[in-house]
């Protein structure tokens, strides 16, 4: 895997968005440079899946202007974009294969990696290759997602709790599968109420709150967390009930 | 008796039922185009009626039912009992899996619960169709004391399925199955990309719609409607026809369908627009002209002129055009389709109905500004 040099896998300038009157973001700025793996926390309706649907294109944002992989559009942005779509909305009519096979034509791939193919014999969802998705059991279909979102080596891999539904060996997998895809250039971006992937894996995180950034862990203040054994679960808590 | 459960089990029905009323009061993008968009659905469907009156199909239809009356109370019948058993089905198994399964509520006020929302959802359809059926044929200036006879013959049926139908046997729960049983399994082909596992996923909808518990129905009104003494071709022609017709209502209906689903998926993708409709539309659009081919000819064999099955041919491409074009471009935009298409059809009857001819010329249009306003609002 060889990722070209770039600076910002994601930049995200003040951007809003709500849904009829509700606002949801209230100006988000970030920038992850390429190579981070970077973890969103916020309690339930923070702006967290928001935030990653203004990314996908699913929600337009109201104001504000986001740029992937340094891309001048969004359509060029997105040939650099992995997501990994909530397990319920992949095609219950269509097979494993049929589903990475479009996914990959839509992503304008010349062809399927083959690391992916043994990614999926790793995770053992080969044998559920010809099997209907709606057969799927939750964990069998966030491996599919998975997979989906790491077709064609993105610069930028978007995920909402994507290891939800997984069995531990399948979770831990996938996690050392992002590690290296991190190593190589690719970012992360991580949605998540996990505060141990925070603690384990994340080089960076943030703290939504009412749409808004309110605190930011930086790699250092996340090695010194470690390093310390201090207890991130409490300083995420103490942070919220600070800003709320 | 203890009918608390009961009770709160209708409580959170009736809520549910507000709060879906409510999703779309507020779907909508602003309480005028709800209500503008009401006024013209009104408007429409009483044109529509007022129009349809006007043909003697209504009067004819009018008088077959009330010569057969037997044959319309069974099939009134059978219809109300297959549309019970499959409701029960459907109703067991979303109290199964009922967020208030765990609470103290007693199983047989889930069942009793269920019975009351059967029974009322078939005292509607059988007003409602028996209010529009008398409507229109007293529109029409019919004699009272038919559409009496009518109206009677209706309930009857209806009460008779029914009956029947609340002491049918449950069925064994391994008897459930899921959409994908029915749908023919595909080669494993090789793993590359292609966007042709798109354009299966319409026909494998359309083909899962025609499940036993959907298709039963079906197959008994083209059972019915085979005349008495008929040969074994025309019986033959007759159920082909149905089945036929059934499939590619079933197809258009699911193009819309598939578009919305498959938008939210792929949406994240760098996918162009018209690859993405033509992937979806195109093994479709095979289909519906290969179907109104052979429906063409099942008409030209029982008698039908040839220039009027062109004409219905024709017809039904252009709307099955304007339904397709309709459906993705709104799924792609992640909005609902169906009122829009509704309005569109309506349109295209009424002005087809008018002058024969411009009605399609009304649905290339629509096809047309919806393709048009597609392919220029990508993002």
């Amino acid at each position: 895997m060889h990722m070209e040099a770039c600076v910002n896998a994601v930049e995200i300038v003040a951007v809003c968005a709500s849904y009829g009157r509700r606002e949801v973001l209230r100006g988000i700025d970030l920038r992850i440079p390429a190579g981070e793996w970077f973890c969103l926390l916020g309690p339930n309706g923070a702006g967290k899946s928001t935030l990653l649907h203004c990314l996908t294109g699913h929600v337009l944002p109201t104001q504000g202007m986001i740029r992937i992989a340094e891309a001048p559009t969004m359509t060029d942005g997105k040939r650099r974009l992995g997501y990994a779509c909530a397990p319920d909305q992949l095609p219950g009519l269509l097979t494993g294969r049929q589903c990475l096979a479009v996914y990959a034509a839509a992503k304008q791939l010349a062809r399927i990696d083959a690391n992916i193919i043994a990614l999926a014999e790793t995770l053992r969802f080969t044998p559920y290759f010809d099997h209907y998705v709606d057969t799927y059991s939750l964990g069998t279909r966030q491996k599919l997602c998975m997979l989906l979102a790491l077709l064609g080596e993105p610069l930028l891999i978007v995920l909402d709790e994507a290891f939800n539904g997984l069995d531990p060996r399948s979770a831990l997998i996938i996690k050392r599968e992002l590690q290296l895809r991190t190593a190589a250039g690719s970012a992360v971006l991580l949605a998540t109420h996990s505060l141990d992937i925070v603690e384990h894996y994340a080089q960076r995180a943030a703290l939504m709150l009412s749409g808004r950034v309110m605190r930011e862990w930086s790699a250092s203040d996340l090695a010194e967390l470690r390093r310390s054994g201090g207890d991130f679960e409490a300083a995420v808590a103490a942070a919220s009930e600070a800003e709320s | 008796m203890n009918i608390a459960g009961e009770r709160v089990l209708l409580m959170a029905w009736r809520l549910s039922l507000v709060g879906r009323w409510r999703r779309v009061r507020h779907g909508a993008r602003s309480p005028i185009g709800l209500i503008v968009s009401i006024v013209i659905a009104t408007m429409a469907v009483l044109t529509a009626c007022v129009a349809a009156a006007r043909f003697a199909s209504v009067r004819i239809a009018v008088e077959w039912i009330d010569g057969n009356a037997g044959l319309t109370g069974v099939s009134m019948a059978l219809g109300t009992l297959t549309f019970i058993v499959r409701r029960r089905a459907q109703l067991r198994a979303e109290s199964a899996r009922s967020w208030l399964v765990a609470t103290p509520i007693a199983t047989g006020a889930f069942r009793t619960v269920a019975a009351i929302r059967i029974a009322l959802a078939v005292t509607m359809q059988t007003t409602v169709l028996t209010v529009a059926l008398l409507g229109l044929a007293a529109v029409n200036g019919m004699a009272l004391a038919m559409l009496s006879r009518v109206a009677i013959c209706l309930a009857i049926g209806s009460v008779a399925g029914a009956s029947v139908g609340s002491l049918w046997p449950r069925p064994k729960p391994a008897m459930r199955s899921e959409a994908s049983r029915f749908t023919r399994k595909p080669r494993a082909a090789s793993t590359s990309p292609a966007l042709d596992g798109l354009a299966r996923w319409p026909v494998a909808e359309a083909v899962a719609w025609h499940r036993p518990e959907n298709s039963r129905l079906l197959f008994l009104i083209a059972v019915f409607s085979v005349p008495a003494g008929a040969s074994a071709l025309l019986g033959a022609a007759i159920l082909t026809a149905w089945t036929l017709v059934s499939y590619l209502i079933a197809l258009a209906r699911a193009v819309p369908a598939v578009a919305r689903e498959a938008a939210l998926w792929l949406r994240p993708t760098t996918l162009p627009f018209a690859a993405f409709a033509w992937a979806l539309v195109r093994r479709a659009l095979i289909h519906q002209v290969l179907g109104m081919v052979l429906l063409a000819a099942a008409g030209i064999s029982l008698g039908g002129r040839v220039n009027f099955a062109i004409y219905l041919a024709g017809l039904w491409w252009v709307s099955f055009l304007m339904i397709a074009a309709i459906g993705i471009r709104q799924g792609h935009r992640l909005l609902p389709s169906s009122t829009r298409t509704l309005l569109s059809i309506l349109l295209v009857l009424i002005v087809e109905s008018w002058v024969r001819g411009c009605g399609l010329a009304v649905a290339t249009l629509i096809t047309l500004a919806h393709a048009y306003g597609s392919l220029r609002e990508r993002r």
